[in-house]
């Protein structure tokens, strides 16, 4: 088509012109019929398919971007669900450790209790011990000395005198008993 | 040494004490000896140890007896140590004291002093002794310091302790 324009416009300008030959123009405008309607008749339906695959190909696209959407959209539902979930167990898991924690610590709380009482009354016993033994260790030592006391004072007034009277009260004694 | 064989040779010293018509001195003069035994665990030892020969043994008792007690007294006491029983001699005199004084119908009270008795004294505890017990008693008086004062006074199984350290114990026992 564009050699036959090229030979179109050297006719022309070989009449020196621009309207010189009307066969010429007639020959150009049907020959532009005939390449527009080749045209239209050819190429047109190759772009509107072009453009309909296009247009398929966009609309698909669209298509996926929007199930992609869906998609992602639900697995932020999903995900703000889960995540939803996950904040109550851990506030139940929180609340299970302090109640645990409230219920060792109460535990805790009345072992130690108990362990002050025993040894409190142990301290009790062994005070009160300790002291029945101070007094029973006074109490000896105290006999001990009187006894000591005792019998340095006999002993030394046991005079012959004293020791032959005692033999006399031994005798008159024991006479005495029937 | 059995109870048979004590009884045995309180019976030979008896008879022997009694022929020779000394039963009332051998018989003290035992007792005193067999007292001073009780008291001297060494001598004891010695008199009864058969490692020493029996010639030295015989030889303590004639150093301790000689001029001291009468030669019959001496020969018994050397023969039972020459026959190995001198750690039996107090259990033998014991013996013989209870047969001697049971062959005068009485029983024997050993009684502890820490002084000597008088005759006087002696007498009257004998006397008090049989009206407190009803039996007629032959006093063998042992001086026992430890006794401190007073009596303490044995009858067989009966003991009457009116001593200074019977009196003494009983404080300590109130007090303790």
């Amino acid at each position: 088509m564009n050699g036959l324009s090229l030979r179109i416009l050297a006719s022309e300008a070989a009449h020196n012109s621009f309207y010189g030959n009307k066969d010429e123009l007639i020959w150009g405008i049907a020959s532009f019929l005939i390449i527009f309607a080749v045209f239209i008749w050819k190429g047109v339906p190759v772009v509107k398919k072009a453009a309909a695959a296009r247009s398929q190909r966009i609309s698909d696209e669209i298509a996926n971007a929007e199930a992609d959407k869906a998609d992602a959209e639900a697995e932020l539902k999903t995900l703000t669900s889960s995540l939803g979930n996950a904040a109550a167990d851990a506030e139940a898991v929180v609340a299970e450790a302090v109640a645990r924690v409230e219920t060792v610590k109460v535990d805790l709380l009345a072992r130690v209790e108990a362990d002050v009482e025993a040894s409190k009354q142990r301290a009790r016993i062994e005070i009160e011990a300790s002291k029945q033994q101070a007094f029973a260790d006074l109490q000896a030592e105290v006999a001990a000395m009187t006894v000591t006391a005792t019998n340095a004072v006999v002993i030394e007034n046991l005079t012959d005198a004293v020791k032959s009277d005692l033999i006399e009260q031994f005798i008159t004694q024991l006479g005495a008993t029937r | 040494m059995s109870s048979d064989l004590i009884q045995s040779y309180a019976g030979a010293f008896h008879a022997v004490a009694a022929a020779e018509g000394m039963l009332v001195v051998v018989e003290e003069e035992l007792f005193r000896f067999g007292q001073a035994l009780e008291a001297n665990d060494a001598l004891l030892s010695v008199l009864s140890d058969p490692s020493v020969p029996v010639a030295r043994r015989q030889q303590v008792v004639e150093d301790l007896l000689g001029g001291q007690a009468s030669p019959a007294t001496l020969g018994l006491v050397s023969l039972a140590v020459g026959a190995g029983h001198g750690a039996e001699l107090p259990e033998i005199v014991r013996a013989l004291v209870e047969r001697s004084a049971a062959s005068r119908n009485h029983a024997v009270a050993e009684v502890r002093s820490a002084v000597a008795l008088t005759a006087d004294q002696t007498t009257r505890l004998a006397a008090a002794i049989t009206a407190a017990t009803g039996k007629a008693v032959e006093i063998k008086v042992v001086i026992d310091p430890s006794v401190l004062g007073g009596l303490v006074t044995q009858i067989g199984d009966t003991v009457i302790d009116g001593s200074v350290r019977h009196r003494l114990n009983q404080v300590r026992e109130a007090i303790a």
